[in-house]
């Protein structure tokens, strides 16, 4: 991904992955890829967070923020990105490239 | 191949073949109570080949190969043929097996219900299950306990008992019975082995799975503690200890999720032998 | 021979209920050898056969899907990666099989991933990759210049956490071999087949399968190639066009060979072979009962003679001495 490009993130098929809770920890299989992981806070609630219609990491900072504290605004946007970039490269969440930044 | 013998364990059948004699004959005797059907269609071949052109009868050396192969496998002296040929039917399974979700742990059974012991080499699980498989429960396995994807058993894969240095003298004190053990390998690359035949009833049952009742993540050597393992704990030491769990993809995954929700799992840290099977009694109490 | 057994059943399905233990046990051996199990067990997934061939067959049919799955998804994180760039990467044999939906892919093991994006392009490619998580699987000095400039595909790749290869080409042969496809052609003509994939044209994908089986390698595993270009050409609508692309990429006797070769070892039989054909099918059918390479001196001839289409001799001395040094032998 260039820096400084807008990415827009979107909830994958439901069916893509299965999603169980062991202990409070979330346990994902990923079928296209094969992979299990293992998320812990606040990665399932940034899945659960989006839906089918993409979003920016600002727009979802918003929704994430009427429902849990997140901090200092800058920090928790650079946090979310992060975040974010890290699901859409295990392919958990969609991501594409946003006309509107 | 030269020489050949046909052997079913548990669910699986190899075809071993070999340069030399020995290993076969060795094979063919402590394998005796276990089918030995040459007209069976095999699930695995597994070859003891010469390790270069002259290596048949100069220094001979053996190479482990087969169906299923590890390219950079170090061959094996011939004196130890036996080992090569239990490594290469290893190495079969665990590469290879996808009926079950294969997970490496020892496993012994009564009243229909499994205990499940997994750790790392040196853990102890393999000689604490040989020692219960003396003490009336059922041996069902040293290796691997294969886990059935769709109800959850525990199969037996009771391959001959591969004992370890200290290990062998404490089934020799325990077992009075000298034929049901193989000969003295020595200096091997995993030290001094002597495989023990399990016993008749365990060979004879090697078919009927158990369901799981108890997970144990034994450690040799340390003071006597208990302690209960998370699930998801329990979930990401055995994709460890599987060696087939990414292969399954989702069926091994609902496989393990199935067992690890299912079976309480602890982990019993332990000074001697006679200390563990206590720990077990008691443990075995509580859950049966 | 067991390889023979092998294609006789693969030729005739229904002949399966004739076989006998052994013979079965020598062709699942030569199958699991040639990386044609998942392949077989396409094939006889409606044929009558033992219990106990049908388990071994189901578990290689799972595993040829389960490969499959995870090579598209390799694919769709290269395409992924590579995206930001303007770059579409053109998928190449076993990956580029399963998305196009052929043939060729049912059954079939896909091990890395083959591409081929422009030479000129390479570099930023490589970038791109190396920032999205892959990694050189091994820094060894002398194979990687070795690589770089002799060969038609940068060092191989490895994804750090999935774990898996990619192979980025160029073009489709090494730079030393003494044909010379057009790789600008082969790109021109590639295919668009969703998802931001593409694969090459169908002449071109016969093409590139027969220089990799007859031009590139030491015919190890020639039998699963074979396999597919046997698939390939039954797919192909234009003949025509399969000579005018073998002609324009240097091609011509090789494609005839893999003809004739895949006619007399999965077809009729009816073309007639040559003299040197027959090597090639020795060395093709060489598995014995026990799934071991039976012929080894033959296949030691072969690396060599691959090395030779591939370098000039003085360049094969040296990179064969370089290789036997560090311990490495070709058998």
């Amino acid at each position: 991904m260039k820096a400084g490009e807008a990415r827009a993130y979107v909830r994958c098929a439901d069916d893509e992955s299965i999603w169980r809770e062991l202990d409070g920890l979330n346990l994902v299989f990923h079928r296209p890829s094969g992979l299990t992981h293992m998320l812990t806070s606040p990665l399932p609630e940034i899945c659960a967070a989006l839906d089918n219609q993409p979003v920016t990491a600002a727009t979802l900072l918003e929704r994430l923020s009427a429902r849990f504290d997140l901090g200092e605004e800058g920090d928790a946007l650079a946090a979310l990105e992060a975040h974010l970039a890290e699901l859409a490269a295990l392919g958990l969440i969609g991501s594409q490239p946003c006309a509107i930044a | 191949m030269r020489h050949s013998l046909t052997l079913a364990i548990g669910p699986a059948t190899f075809r071993i073949g070999s340069a030399w004699e020995q290993p076969i004959a060795q094979l063919r005797a402590l394998y005796a109570a276990y089918p030995q059907d040459a007209a069976a269609i095999a699930d695995y071949a597994v070859r003891l080949e010469p390790a270069g052109p002259l290596r048949r009868w100069w220094r001979p050396s053996v190479r482990i190969a087969g169906d299923h192969m590890l390219p950079d496998a170090a061959p094996m002296a011939l004196r130890h043929g036996l080992l090569a040929a239990e490594m290469g039917m290893n190495l079969q399974m665990a590469l290879g097996w996808r009926r079950h979700l294969l997970i490496h742990a020892s496993s012994v059974e009564k009243g229909g219900r499994a205990l499940v012991m997994t750790g790392e080499s040196g853990s102890g699980k393999s000689t604490l299950a040989a020692l219960l498989g003396e003490r009336g429960w059922r041996f069902m396995g040293d290796e691997f306990a294969l886990l059935d994807l769709a109800d959850g058993r525990v199969h037996p894969f009771p391959r001959l008992v591969s004992l370890k240095n200290a290990a062998i003298g404490v089934m020799r004190a325990e077992v009075n019975d000298a034929t049901r053990f193989g000969p003295m390998m020595r200096e091997t690359p995993k030290g001094d082995i002597v495989h023990l035949i399990p016993p008749q009833d365990s060979i004879a049952r090697m078919r009927e799975p158990a369901r799981p009742a108890l997970l144990l993540f034994p450690r040799y050597g340390f003071a006597r503690d208990v302690r209960p393992v998370g699930q998801g704990e329990a979930f990401m030491r055995l994709t460890q200890a599987s060696t087939n769990y990414v292969a399954l993809g989702e069926a091994g995954f609902d496989a393990l999720h199935r067992f690890v929700t299912g079976v309480p799992a602890l982990a019993v840290d332990y000074e001697s032998g006679a200390a563990a099977l206590d720990i077990i009694d008691a443990l075995w109490g509580e859950v049966a | 021979m067991s390889a023979a057994a092998l294609v006789q059943l693969m030729r005739t399905p229904e002949s399966a209920a004739a076989l006998r233990a052994d013979q079965w046990n020598g062709i699942l051996s030569a199958a699991r050898a040639e990386r044609l199990l998942g392949t077989l067990a396409a094939l006889l997934e409606y044929v009558a056969v033992p219990d106990a061939v049908r388990a071994i067959l189901a578990d290689a049919r799972r595993d040829a899907e389960r490969e499959q799955r995870i090579a598209l998804w390799e694919a769709n994180r290269a395409v992924e990666a590579l995206a930001p760039l303007g770059l579409e990467p053109i998928l190449l044999k076993g990956a580029a099989y399963a998305a196009a939906g052929l043939n060729a892919a049912r059954g079939r093991m896909i091990g890395d991933l083959d591409i081929l994006v422009p030479r000129d392009r390479l570099e930023e490619a490589e970038g791109a990759l190396l920032a999205a998580g892959w990694e050189w699987v091994k820094p060894d000095p002398y194979d990687d210049a070795y690589y770089r400039r002799w060969m038609h595909e940068l060092p191989p790749l490895i994804h750090r956490e999935r774990d898996r290869m990619i192979d980025v080409h160029h073009t489709i042969l090494p730079l030393t071999a003494r044909p010379r496809p057009d790789a600008a052609a082969l790109i021109a003509q590639s295919v668009e087949i969703g998802g931001g994939l593409r694969v090459l044209s169908p002449a071109d994908r016969i093409i590139h399968a027969v220089a990799h089986m007859l031009a590139d390698g030491d015919l190890s595993g020639g039998l699963r190639n074979l396999w597919d270009i046997k698939c390939l050409f039954a797919e192909i609508e234009d003949k025509s066009e399969l000579e005018r692309r073998a002609a324009r990429h240097g091609l011509t006797a090789h494609l005839a060979r893999a003809r004739r070769l895949a006619d007399h070892v999965y077809g009729q039989g009816e073309t007639r072979v040559t003299l040197a054909d027959r090597v090639f099918l020795r060395r093709l059918l060489s598995r014995d009962a026990w799934g071991r390479d039976s012929r080894k001196w033959l296949g030691l001839a072969f690396y060599i003679r691959s090395h030779l289409l591939r370098m000039p001799p003085l360049m094969l001395i040296r990179h064969l001495w370089t290789k036997w040094r560090k311990g490495h032998r070709p058998v």
